[in-house]
């Protein structure tokens, strides 16, 4: 095992350096991630803004749902997804097992009811200062929640990110669907367990350092969004 | 007019499919969870050859009997004791200290107060995946491999919910200080009488929170428990799996899994309020 | 019960001093009322006294000894806040027996005292109650009886009345002013009204800008003050300043007449036209302005006639009512 000092240097020379491999595997967790993020961000904002607008039958069971599926250990979402893909599985047929593909349905789920339950909070609390006026201008349900997320694009990109930087961090779910499989399903997380747990800390690290430089960005942007958002609602 | 009306029967085919869609959605999150109940009731054969049944066998009491009482690489029960101990310990922990920091931060003049904040928050935003590797060198020199202290304590520390309960004190009238100061109380009391039973809603919200939190990680056990006597739940169904051509126990690991989902979701769906607030002020 | 004793007492935050020496000395059972604008450091001056800021420079005496380095708790004060500051987590019992609580007060002597404050305030079909179910007044009762139940040597209030509707302040300044009475506990009350602080002080401290401008009863405030700020600040509507050449004084930079002291006639010293008239029932404020464009308030019973807007008349007083002041706003002999 190497010396945490040793590890770093050889962490900033990966990293500084590009080294392929250690490029491959950024490249695949982005892409897995904000494939992710986007799909679950075209599911959620609907369900959200849906939620938060609207009282119709069998919205209480849906809040239900929804809470639960945030509650699920991301492991265990990613063995129903594996069940379902493998060959003995319903969609086995599709052979996407131990794919990026089969990746992004994972994250996707995972993150999916947080980017709706934030968006339903976040759009929840803008109707209610509006709901009046919307009344008033008599919008169709539809335009109600146009102009709710014209307004809250702000908040729900924060959304978007806050989803974002789950799905970059995951592991569990994505290690039993994509397998860590080296130049293929071999994502940011998965590698630095495995080269954690193998001792071999340099990539690890490396990878680390990235992760960390990725989440500030993202912490970032939600805070520039914020002051932005807030310097808009004062304009 | 007619545009009114047309605008009405719109709305009445939109509902019932909005209606249609739930449906389906809800059944397309229920089938998955079906089907691993139901492999977690039928035989090892069953679910190796496609296709999978879709009605429940006979091996319910069998199979988590098993489960529980020897698992694969560790009894379930053990690995469920050490999940709830784990969470636990990361949920009261990190409310603790949170408290107790954002309390310092708040109500305490020091030298570099400001600082503090800004270095507590900056490390600690980081999840753990990212800071794991020198986190991971510093728990293996104290020698706490295979303990809960070091399943536990490097995940307490946390900047959210120290910057939660910050903002919250600070919403809390400085007279209110001053009277308790007035009435005698030094700053602990002021802290254990006044302080902590005015964030018992926060506390409550954060604990729901940080207890599923807890009884999801599933990276830093991995790391840092190899016997198997230690091992979570949730890492623990990923242990399950077969290495090479071994022939997985199926039935056994469904039966883990659907263990390991049902005290996260009892615990949100139960407290769902609570969860929710938590939610949305953590990430905040 | 006890003296209070101020001696040259200074605030300063860093740089800045906000309180430039006060000394006073507060008799026992005496009730003083701090009043002035808001920044002037009254609060500052009372929060000195209760332990909550440190004293820069100069004393602080409590019966007899000196506090500046004593906790709140161990001044034998008791303070009522601006907002109340009840603890909102607890029954209106638990907060007034918080203090003796900590005080390790015997339990059945704490129920003594809390039933009697309860009693004396009107609050005993409330004790159980959380603050958030009471009224504004109610809730001003309960920091009152919280107040009671420590039987301190001092009482400071902070403004207590200040977030009161009107009608509610005027009733709870005579409660509070027959409390004292009653109890004869030393008072030290801060606030920005002029009218709490004429009705309820034995003496009053008028603040301005960290100076105590004058210390007097009441009517002698009034009646007497010294500096021009004073003249200006107690008083409604305030005194009128005009331009001594105005009315052909010398010697003064400035003259100072009350509103009442001053009748219009058909000749008189000065001539204005009136602007506005306020007819408030038992009396009526004239507004008038002067051939320079200064505006007069003039001050009348209703049982004179109200002139028309627009009308020019005359102005006259008695020449002891002028107040002489110099450049610095100090009142000159007259």
């Amino acid at each position: 095992m190497q010396s945490i000092g040793e590890a770093f240097s050889i962490a900033i020379a990966l990293v500084l350096s590009g080294d392929s491999d250690l490029l491959a595997i950024v490249f695949l967790s982005l892409y897995v991630s904000v494939t992710a993020t986007l799909i679950a961000c075209l599911l959620g904002f609907p369900l959200g803004a849906l939620v938060a607008t609207r009282r119709f039958r069998g919205r209480g069971v849906l809040l239900v749902v929804m809470n639960a599926l945030m509650g699920l250990p991301p492991v265990v979402v990613g063995l129903l997804v594996y069940l379902h893909l493998s060959r003995a599985g319903p969609l086995g047929f599709l052979g996407l097992l131990y794919t990026p593909t089969a990746m992004i349905i994972a994250q996707t789920i995972l993150i999916m009811p947080i980017v709706a339950a934030l968006s339903r909070q976040v759009l929840e609390d803008l109707h209610g200062e509006y709901a009046e006026q919307f009344r008033s201008l008599s919008l169709t349900p539809i335009q109600t929640i146009q102009a709710l997320v014209w307004d809250g694009r702000f908040a729900l990109l924060t959304v978007a990110l806050a989803g974002f930087g789950r799905a970059v961090a995951e592991v569990g779910a994505v290690m039993i669907v994509g397998g860590n499989i080296d130049h293929l399903t071999r994502v940011m997380t998965t590698a630095i367990a495995l080269e954690t747990s193998k001792g071999n800390l340099g990539l690890a690290l490396g990878l680390g350092i990235v992760l960390m430089v990725i989440a500030l960005g993202v912490n970032a942007a939600v805070h520039g969004l914020r002051l932005t958002a807030r310097r808009h609602a004062y304009v | 007019m007619a545009q009114q009306n047309g605008m009405v029967e719109k709305r009445g085919a939109g509902l019932w499919l909005t209606h249609l869609g739930l449906i389906i959605g809800v059944a397309f999150i229920f089938f998955p969870i079906w089907l691993a109940f139901v492999a977690s009731t039928v035989e090892q054969q069953q679910i190796a050859r496609p296709p999978m049944p879709l009605l429940p066998g006979d091996k319910l009491f069998e199979n988590y009997a098993r489960a529980l009482s020897a698992g694969v690489n560790a009894p379930v029960a053990q690995m469920l004791g050490n999940s709830l101990v784990m969470a636990l310990g990361i949920a009261l922990g990190k409310i603790a200290i949170s408290l107790l920091s954002a309390f310092a931060i708040v109500y305490f003049r020091f030298p570099g107060r400001k600082l503090f904040f800004w270095l507590i928050f900056l490390t600690l935003m980081l999840p753990v995946e990212v800071r794991i590797v020198p986190t991971y060198e510093v728990i293996a020199n104290f020698g706490m491999l295979n303990s809960y202290q070091g399943l536990i304590l490097p995940l307490i520390a946390s900047a959210t919910a120290t910057f939660l309960f910050r903002q919250f004190f600070m919403t809390v009238p400085d007279e209110l200080a001053e009277a308790a100061r007035v009435d005698g109380a030094g700053p602990m009391r002021f802290f254990f009488d006044i302080l902590l039973p005015m964030s018992r809603t926060n506390i409550a919200a954060l604990f729901v929170i940080l207890f599923i939190y807890g009884w999801n990680q599933y990276l830093w056990p991995l790391l840092i428990t190899t016997d198997p006597d230690m091992n979570t739940i949730v890492m623990g169904i990923k242990q399950m799996f077969p290495s090479g051509d071994d022939t997985a126990d199926w039935p056994v690991i469904m039966a883990t899994s659907i263990l390991a989902m049902i005290p996260p979701v009892l615990v949100v769906v139960g407290m769902q309020k609570l969860f929710i607030r938590g939610l949305v002020e953590s990430e905040k | 019960m006890a003296t209070v004793t101020l001696k040259n007492l200074r605030k300063s935050f860093g740089k800045t001093e906000v309180i430039h020496g006060v000394d006073i000395d507060i008799q026992d059972g005496e009730f003083i009322v701090i009043v002035g604008p808001s920044g002037c450091g009254k609060s500052t001056l009372l929060r000195m006294v209760a332990g909550l800021e440190t004293v820069t420079s100069g004393e602080v005496g409590i019966d007899g000894r000196v506090v500046n380095d004593v906790e709140p708790m161990e001044r034998d004060i008791a303070m009522v806040f601006q907002n109340y500051a009840l603890y909102p987590h607890m029954s209106v019992f638990d907060n007034m027996a918080y203090g003796l609580k900590i005080g390790k007060t015997p339990k059945s002597e704490i129920e003594t005292r809390v039933a009697q404050a309860a009693k004396m305030l009107q609050l005993e079909p409330y004790l159980a109650r959380k603050p958030r179910e009471l009224s504004g007044g109610q809730r001003q009762r309960v920091a009152m009886g919280r107040a009671i139940v420590r039987k301190p040597a001092v009482f400071l209030f902070d403004e207590p009345l200040s977030n009161l509707d009107a009608k509610l302040r005027v009733q709870m300044r005579l409660e509070i002013k027959a409390l004292q009475r009653e109890l004869g506990v030393t008072s030290l009350y801060v606030t920005h009204d002029q009218v709490e602080a004429m009705t309820l002080a034995d003496r009053m401290i008028v603040m301005n800008g960290g100076v105590a401008d004058q210390i007097g009863a009441p009517l002698d405030v009034y009646a007497d003050p010294q500096t021009a700020f004073v003249a200006g600040f107690i008083g409604s509507p305030p005194t009128n300043f005009i331009e001594p050449a105005l009315i052909g004084q010398t010697g003064a930079a400035q003259i100072g007449i009350r509103p009442e002291h001053m009748q219009i006639t058909q000749s008189g010293q000065v001539e204005g036209s009136v602007a506005y008239a306020e007819a408030l029932g038992a009396e009526t404020l004239v507004h008038l302005r002067l051939a320079q464009g200064q505006m007069i308030t003039v001050r009348q019973d209703a049982s004179h006639p109200i002139p028309q807007e627009g009308d020019t008349v005359a102005l006259e007083w008695a020449a002891q009512s002028l107040m002489r002041f110099d450049q610095a706003g100090k009142r000159l002999a007259d």
